[in-house]
């Protein structure tokens, strides 16, 4: 083993092989830092540039561009709160704070750090584990993954932030999204209302995502005229070293996150979603003091960054030993090992045991490279968080409409991302926690095939099986020991929340006027969903009535404790009345710029329709900045001319997406 | 001057011709050709269109730069609309779809979202491919060669959806045996459906034959865990036949004379029927390679062209064997049409059958 482990590094640093490495770094970090864009189509882009070069150059150029997407897409969690690869959807919880408080230099020394840490160690223990691997992986079969699902979704309490019932409410509201789609065996189509775009397998994570966190971002950047940071660059006192200093100082966060996400990866079909969420739920759980999770946490960056590059090794196993890609990303590296005449089987840990290890050499030295060069870059990034808000919006916008885009390059996108936009902005300003929803959203889909397929193919001894009683023990040690910590910090600090809807943002002594309607409306969604359930066939309605039911008892309690405290600030006159806050809403210019930004998502819209995208948001570009902000025309041109030449030639010609058909073909580029 | 009238008709006729012809060579010269592939980027649709592409550029007349968009969706439906709905039909976008004549043909089974009359496209030409099925050696009582499913007990078979054409064959296959099995469906992908066999969760399934050959063989079969069963026969309506190729290099047999061996006589009934009708639908039509409506003929002809160039270029034929292990063959122009209309729809009695078959597997609540 020793001996190909040396043969594989040989391989990997020996010319053209390191060159090929170095290319596909800088290749990966393009495509991390650009949202929409991943390691995916990374892949899809570089896989024709390997024909006819030798498989250990090949797999350089592939796997040093993929190692890397996950270190570089901290790039726009942190300083735009949007994640750059579904990889980095948890970093934006305590990222984007980060780089609120001034401290983007800090976050990203942390993120690059520990993901270059997380991505050797990740490797490491999965050049040890090798022994293990098969029998591990044949013995996590769908009850083990549902079981999963349930240890998942034991982390929503630390994910819940100000309300632990609303956390578990939005969790079960996560649940009944994921539920669109057509049931598990395929027959029913589920809350589809006759669109083609819901008649899936279920919704896509990034619009979904993009939605719930980066439009209300957006739209409340765009309309409180700050920077990103909304502390001066000459006030900021942590920097770059003070993030690495961070990641040292807590090694054994890092250890332990890697190694999740080494095993996560190691399990075909949960891969990059959950991977950051279980390692961030992980980081609040297993920590005393959680007050400043979700506020800018440098650890709510360091867990899931860890996680995630350190996932990159554990995903390779499977699809080269089984030949099960885990996800598409890897279904592309499997053609390129049947392009190279690479059989994936057991040969690859034994005969070609070499290549193997060169493929976690590629990833190990592909993370220090990576992690250096972006570090070099760091304070350049980090400015931009001091650029004021009105130049940043554009920039934004386009790359969140163009992330939407690229989930599947239909409208319905769109459409979709716009929604869970709106839903995102009322459970901010409700004090509903959106982070649970994503999990439940995530999880929701696993568990619900894991179910169907286990109570199809087992009998009720299914529980007995060794690693699905672990992780029954697991669910229960988890819960029990929240709840004990819990208890024991009201003890110590009663009153103190943490996280989203905390009881020290802003805008929380207002929420319940926001959280009364939203509890109400969500108990008749749950109402409606369970009266659609109860037609139909068990396989289909069976997780909707479980967590359905919850969910409705979770909001209905949540809206009869909104309305008891909205009768009693009523009687009290104490800062709740209706007529104070409808006072509270005609000072405050939020309302208008809410919806003066969704005007503009509309006019991208429309545009789309009638010139298509790659006119429609230039020429937003160009009406925000010099109507709405007031730019002079010279900026305002280069600004859209720039995004035009990026929907051109990054989108057009180097990704070739599908565009929407306008309605006025000469705008059609094709 | 009745003389000078047939002279200029003469003429006009061939001006026209000529023009048609020249058309036809010239109209790729300086254009760029879009292959929309109706699932996402790493599957085998994704691997073999890109394969295609990659050779097609060379073969066309004005060779034309080829470039590859993925538009998945709702099981390639949302490509398929788009295709017919929304895509220019200049001749500058060609579909590489998967599974297009199954969706329609399966559509009265399930509402799958199809807003467009598929059989309206123009043709360029289609792939016919089969599937293998493949089983755990030691299904009870043991499973040491493909006959001795017909005493396996307690045998579990894995499928992806009750309604697809993968689960109603395995499920038809089994049951004109009458081998007696459990059904476990809902798998989220054959490479989901094959590490469940793996780990004994089930013990059967089926796989297309890049599939099959590429990670079905290597991963099980040459380390001794399963064994091939049999696979799908080509099937055009009129015949069932077997080409060569398909059982290359393997020791199978096709389906139906698997079961002649152990039956002794040749499949029929409403089981038979069913099942070549669905067979039909999703192996002889198993890629389209289409127009969108209205697309100009001069681009349909420089196309159809093409793909018969492809099929003996040699450099295609060794990139696809390294590439999906096997070289794909294309029916082009009128064979293709044929195909496809034969294999787009199921007669109303089998669709019945196929409502009460479903159903019994799909109605527990």
């Amino acid at each position: 083993m020793l001996e190909s482990a040396l043969q594989g590094l040989v391989m990997v640093v020996s010319w053209p092989a390191i060159g090929y490495l170095m290319v596909g770094v800088l290749a990966g970090i393009y495509f991390g830092a650009v949202p929409g864009l991943s390691g995916l189509v990374g892949m899809a882009i570089l896989l024709p540039f390997t024909f006819g070069v030798e498989p250990v150059a090949a797999f350089a150029l592939l796997m040093g561009m993929f190692a890397v997407t996950t270190t570089s897409d901290t790039i726009s969690s942190v300083l735009l709160g949007v994640p750059g690869t579904s990889g980095s959807q948890a970093t934006i919880l305590d990222g984007y704070p980060m780089a609120q408080k001034g401290e983007a230099a800090r976050a990203f020394g942390a993120a690059f750090t520990c993901s270059a840490i997380g991505g050797i160690l990740g490797a490491l223990v999965l050049g040890l584990s090798l022994p293990i691997v098969r029998p591990l992986i044949l013995s996590f079969a769908n009850p083990e993954f549902f079981m999963l699902g349930v240890l998942g979704l034991t982390m929503v309490g630390t994910l819940s932030g100000g309300s632990m019932l609303k956390g578990l409410a939005a969790a079960c509201i996560g649940i009944l999204v994921s539920v669109i789609g057509y049931s598990p065996q395929g027959g029913l189509p589920r809350f589809t209302f006759d669109t083609t775009y819901l008649m899936d397998d279920g919704l896509g994570v990034i619009p979904v995502v993009l939605g719930l966190f980066a439009i209300p971002e957006v739209i409340f950047l765009a309309i409180r005229h700050t920077s990103i940071s909304q502390v001066e660059a000459k006030d900021v006192s942590h920097g770059m070293m003070q993030g690495v200093k961070d990641v040292f100082e807590n090694w054994w966060l890092v250890l332990r996150c890697s190694v999740i996400g080494m095993y996560i990866g190691i399990l075909p079909g949960l891969g990059a979603s959950i991977v950051d969420w279980v390692a961030y739920g992980h980081a609040v759980q297993s920590t005393k003091d959680r007050e400043n999770f979700g506020k800018g946490d440098v650890r709510g960056v360091i867990a899931p960054e860890s996680a995630n590059n350190a996932m990159k090794g554990g995903a390779l196993i499977p699809t080269i030993a089984f030949g099960i890609p885990g996800s598409a990303t890897m279904a592309i590296l499997l053609g390129a090992f049947l392009i190279q005449g690479l059989t994936p089987g057991p040969a690859m840990l034994t005969t070609n045991l070499h290549i193997t290890f060169s493929l976690m050499w590629t990833v190990m030295i592909a993370n220090v490279i990576g992690s250096l060069l972006l570090m070099m870059w760091t304070n350049q990034l980090a400015k931009i968080t001091f650029i004021r808000s009105t130049l940043i919006v554009p920039a934004i916008v386009l790359f969140v409409f163009m992330g939407g885009w690229m989930s599947g390059a239909t409208m319905g996108d769109w459409y979709l991302m716009l929604t869970f936009g709106t839903l995102g902005l009322i459970m901010r300003y409700a004090g509903w926690a959106r982070a649970p929803l994503v999990l439940g959203f995530i999880l929701g889909n696993i568990m619900e095939t894991a179910l169907d397929i286990t109570l199809q193919s087992y009998t009720w001894d299914w529980m007995l099986r060794p690693i699905s009683g672990i992780l029954g023990a697991l669910c229960v040690l988890t819960v029990v020991l929240s709840a004990r910590g819990g208890m024991k910090q009201r003890r110590e600090t009663p009153g103190a929340t943490f996280g989203e809807g905390a009881d020290d943002e802003p805008d929380a002594p207002y929420r319940h006027f926001t959280s009364l309607p939203f509890a109400g409306f969500i108990t008749l969604v749950f109402a409606y969903a369970l009266w659609k359930a109860s037609g139909w066939p068990r396989e289909a309605a069976l997780l909707l009535l479980t967590f359905g039911c919850l969910g409705i008892a979770f909001s209905a309690t949540i809206f009869v404790a909104d309305l008891k405290g909205f009768i009693t600030r009523s009687r009290s006159g104490d800062g709740g009345t209706v007529a104070q806050y409808v006072n509270v809403l005609r000072e405050s210019r939020e309302p208008k710029g809410v919806l003066g930004m969704y005007g503009w998502f509309a006019l991208i819209v429309a545009g789309t329709y009638v010139v298509g995208q790659v006119y429609a948001i230039p020429i937003f570009i160009m009406l925000y900045l010099r109507f709405f902000v007031g730019e002079g025309w010279k900026l305002t041109l280069v600004y859209a001319a720039a995004g035009w030449l990026l929907l051109w030639g990054m989108f057009n010609e180097l990704i070739h997406i599908v565009w929407h058909t306008p309605l006025f073909d000469i705008f059609s580029i094709d | 001057m009745p003389t000078l009238k047939k002279l200029l008709a003469v003429a006009s006729v061939f001006a026209f011709a000529a023009t048609g012809t020249a058309t036809a060579k010239d109209f790729f010269k300086g254009k760029r050709l879009t292959i929309l592939i109706n699932y996402s980027a790493g599957g085998p649709t994704d691997i073999e269109a890109r394969l295609f592409a990659r050779h097609i550029g060379g073969l066309i007349a004005g060779n034309p730069q080829v470039i590859s968009k993925n538009m998945a969706g709702a099981g390639g439906v949302v490509a398929t609309n788009f295709l017919g709905q929304s895509a220019k039909p200049n001749g500058l976008t060609m579909a590489y779809f998967t599974a297009i004549a199954s969706t329609q043909a399966f559509t009265p089974l399930k509402d799958a979202g199809l807003k467009v009359d598929s059989s309206k496209f123009p043709i360029i030409a289609t792939q016919a491919g089969t599937s293998y099925g493949y089983i755990r050696k030691d299904t009870p009582p043991g499973i040491n060669k493909p006959e001795d499913i017909m005493k396996a007990h307690g045998m579990k078979v894995s499928g992806l959806r009750a309604q697809s054409s993968l689960d109603l064959r395995e499920r038809l296959a089994l049951d004109m045996l009458g081998v007696k099995h459990g059904y476990v469906t809902g798998y989220r992908g054959s490479s989901k459906a094959r590490i469940a066999v793996m780990q004994g969760e089930a013990h059967m399934h089926t796989e297309s034959q890049p599939s099959f050959r590429a990670k079905v063989i290597p991963t099980m079969i040459d380390t001794g865990m399963a064994i091939g069963l049999w696979y799908y026969p080509f099937d055009d309506g009129e015949r069932v036949w077997s080409p060569a190729a398909l059982s290359k290099g393997l020791t199978l047999m096709s389906f139906d004379k698997f079961y002649e061996k152990m039956k002794g006589e040749k499949p029929s009934g409403i089981l038979w029927k069913a099942f070549r009708e669905v067979n039909r639908s999703s192996s002889m039509v198993q890629r389209s390679l289409l127009l969108p409506p209205g697309s100009p003929k001069a681009a349909i002809d420089a196309l159809r062209k093409a793909v018969v160039a492809l099929n003996s270029d040699p450099d295609f034929a060794r990139d696809a064997q390294k590439t999906v292990n096997f070289v794909p063959n294309y029916d082009v122009g009128a064979a293709a049409e044929k195909l496809t209309k034969v294999s787009t729809s199921l007669s109303p009695e089998v669709i019945e059958f196929l409502k009460g078959y479903i159903a019994k597997v799909t109605t527990k609540k």
